[in-house]
């Protein structure tokens, strides 16, 4: 029996052994590109650097104290907050889509590869065609709201009223409609993807002896999709809404860098933009550390702020 | 399986013995260079690499391609590259931090007229504090390119007001004018086709219209911003006015910095723009475009003839350990025959000035004035100085003269809080730093 005992914890470490074996390169990856450089982040961001001339300067908190007292800070946190207004239609949009892909009609797989197509297009191309889309004299968008308009213009001129010449948003150029348009983009980009098929995942577990029997009820679609649909479906959401307000907060970037230079006049630079800003274009290294710690605390509060009360709203029956 | 162990290792020491081999017989000393990742000048490097190796046994060159990113994170590793190719923009990062050697030193020991080779607007550009850091490659100044065809169309069409093509004496009045003219609404439905001029938004494209009206965008002594005058706010008048009053030039859709550059050169490529502001780096493009007519011209004058330009230095690194042979492979790089090869390849205008001489006019083939780089080089200025502690301040002063673009402050508010921005980072500046 001794011997035995002493073969399992043999197995048993050999096992464990192993199991370090498997994890170490991920770990060791973690440790020198993750972990390493997060932590030289919160170190840097209490020096003064540009890249070039070592050894940094102590500053203390005064990034930290810049930080707060900089209007562009403020300026480009109110521009990532306005361009997450997309998050919740996103999320509707994408749970409307993945009922109808959840219907069972012939083709569905193509349609459902359809939808989820944009996620999986490569992100510049698809700005580079949004672009061109959103061009204000020769693009796609205004070129049918024209037509639209020349259609009202003559229909009204029936009865003697005369619409003026159509002038449409100049989109991407303008201070006002930069930032709408790059939430109708990202609506676009993101509420067929991921999204959708997570929300396909948690429609198909929903058992349907509980439909059966809301339908025996009396129940109406309506009734049976906002009360067991909606809850059955509300931990998908949530974890939805969490990644989303995260992602939200780290994102714009690509979109800032690729389609608008941040511009007009700053009205499409987000945080995760002016970050980049400031540690490539301006090379001040220390302070776009702080700026990246000052959006993980934001990103942080409001993560735990969601799990406190965002949680009871989810139902996980 | 032992007999298999033995065999890789015997393979292995194999393969080491070689490398050690090669290394210990190849004792020629390497230089690394440093450009651009681009594919056609990486193809041309090679070749300038080829010529300079045949003439100097004695070094070998090993050519390292990236981005300005790539560039700064050898920089800080303590791996630059011994001569780098960057924008002359980038000249006071480097010598500030006294990453870039002063050349001036290695310039005094070359025969006397060395620098005359250099188009003197070029060499003021690589210039830091009254040091040299930089020998130019290619530039560029920024001219008037012009569809000819549809100057034709319009005085087939309206004989009595016929337009002249762009030219030397042109001044503002003709080249407004022309834009007004030029602007058509093509199909009827009430919105602009062609636009008659197009002045791209940005910042390294403004300040021409200042210099021409007599004003400056900071005092020669970088001690206060100047952008407040009257002539340099009826220089940003000019650009509303084309914008909002005339409608013939696009307004802000066009002019988001750095993106919609190759939009604009395409709009004159599908004839939308039939003038527009730019440098000869457009014409490798712009050659492969038929179906009309085009040509360059010297911008149109105001109080003064004044224009800007773009282009690339070479740069000696003080991380260099043989800095003797990096600026030998410098001198080489500058020289007329390599020059020649780069300027060849797309890379608009040589910076020596033998090379560009030998530039032709062919008639017949687009544009028939190439020349006019050559020719109203020497009135190029170089791009807005550098305030490297303080870009913070000019990127947000810069956002003043984008909301004239947009519509949204008039040219005298916005050079007046242009100026108001920039003096308080400029006082700042000269106050905690000691100046630029």
């Amino acid at each position: 029996m001794a011997g035995e005992g002493r073969t399992m914890t043999s197995w048993r470490r050999r096992g464990i052994l192993a199991a370090y074996l498997f994890i170490l390169p991920n770990l060791v990856g973690f440790l020198l590109f993750t972990s390493l450089p997060v932590l030289a982040s919160l170190l840097l961001s209490v020096y003064e650097w540009d890249l070039l001339r070592w050894p940094p300067r102590w500053a203390g908190v005064a990034n930290f104290a810049e930080l707060l007292a900089d209007a562009s800070f403020w300026k480009y946190l109110n521009n990532t907050v306005i361009l997450m207004a997309g998050i919740p239609v996103s999320i509707l949009l994408s749970l409307f889509l993945a009922v109808l892909m959840n219907q069972k009609l012939r083709g569905m797989l193509a349609f459902r590869t359809v939808f989820f197509l944009p996620s999986i297009t490569a992100g510049i191309g698809t700005y580079l065609l949004w672009m061109s889309i959103y061009n204000p004299e020769f693009g796609l968008v205004n070129w049918a709201l024209g037509h639209l308009w020349g259609g009202l213009a003559w229909t009204l001129g029936w009865i003697g009223v005369h619409l003026p010449a159509f002038a449409g948003p100049r989109w991407l150029g303008d201070v006002l409609w930069a930032k709408p348009a790059l939430i109708i983009m990202g609506i676009w980009g993101s509420m067929g993807g991921t999204n959708m098929i997570l929300y396909l995942a948690a429609l198909q577990g929903i058992p349907p002896e509980l439909y059966e029997a809301a339908e025996i009820d009396g129940a109406g679609a309506w009734s049976r999709f906002w009360r067991i649909t909606w809850p059955m479906v509300s931990p998908t959401t949530f974890f939805i809404t969490v990644m989303g307000i995260i992602g939200g907060f780290q994102g714009g970037f690509n979109q800032a860098h690729v389609m608008t230079g941040g511009g007009p006049a700053g009205s499409t630079t987000t945080l995760s933009y002016y970050i980049y800003q400031s540690a490539y274009v301006w090379f001040r290294m220390g302070y776009a550390a702080s700026l990246a710690w000052a959006l993980f605390v934001i990103v942080f509060v409001l993560t735990l702020l969601n799990w406190r009360y965002g949680q009871r709203r989810v139902h996980y029956g | 399986m032992a007999r298999k162990a033995a065999l890789a290792a015997a393979h292995c020491v194999v393969l080491w013995l070689t490398g050690c081999s090669y290394e210990q017989n190849d004792r020629r000393t390497e230089v690394v260079l440093y450009d651009f990742a681009y594919v056609n000048w990486t193809a041309m490097n090679r070749e300038r690499i080829r010529v300079f190796e045949a003439q100097n046994p004695d070094l070998r060159v090993r050519l390292v391609t990236g981005d300005y990113s790539k560039l700064l994170t050898m920089v800080a590793g303590g791996l630059a590259p011994d001569v780098a190719y960057i924008d002359y923009v980038y000249i006071p990062y480097f010598a500030k931090r006294g990453v870039a050697v002063r050349l001036d030193d290695r310039v005094a020991g070359e025969p006397g007229d060395f620098l005359d080779r250099f188009f003197p607007c070029t060499l003021e550009g690589v210039r830091y504090k009254g040091g040299l850091y930089g020998l130019p490659d290619a530039w560029s100044p920024v001219l008037l390119y012009y569809n000819r065809s549809l100057f034709d169309a319009y005085n087939h069409d309206h004989p009595d007001e016929a337009l002249t093509y762009p030219g030397a004496a042109w001044t503002w009045d003709d080249f407004r004018r022309a834009a007004r003219r030029l602007t058509a609404d093509l199909n009827g439905d009430g919105r602009t086709d062609r636009y008659g001029a197009l002045v791209p938004g940005s910042h390294h494209r403004w300040p021409i219209f200042v210099w021409q009206n007599g004003g400056e965008v900071t005092s020669p002594d970088h001690r206060c911003c100047l952008m407040d005058s009257p002539e340099a706010i009826g220089g940003i008048q000019f650009l509303y006015d084309l914008m909002f009053v005339d409608k013939s030039m696009p307004s802000a859709h066009t002019q988001i910095e750095g993106v919609a550059e190759q939009d604009m050169n395409r709009w004159f490529a599908e004839q939308r723009i039939a003038m527009l502001l730019t440098t000869r780096y457009y014409q490798k493009v712009l050659a492969e475009v038929g179906g009309f007519e085009w040509d360059v011209a010297p911008l149109p004058q105001r109080r003064n003839r004044a224009t800007i330009y773009i282009g690339g230095t070479w740069v000696l690194f003080s991380q260099s350990r043989q800095r003797d042979a990096a600026w030998r492979l410098m001198r080489f790089l500058s020289d007329d025959a390599s020059s020649e090869m780069s300027m060849a390849c797309g890379r608009a205008l040589a910076a020596n000035r033998h090379t560009a001489a030998r530039l032709t006019n062919h008639p017949g083939t687009p544009p028939d004035n190439d020349r006019a780089f050559v020719e109203f080089g020497d009135l190029a200025r170089p791009k807005q100085f550098e305030y490297l502690d303080i870009s913070k301040d000019c990127h947000d002063a810069f956002e003043e003269i984008d909301l004239v673009r947009q519509g949204l402050r008039s040219p005298e508010e916005a050079c007046r809080n242009y100026t108001r921005i920039m003096n308080a980072a400029l006082e700042t500046l000269w106050r905690e730093k000691g100046g630029p």
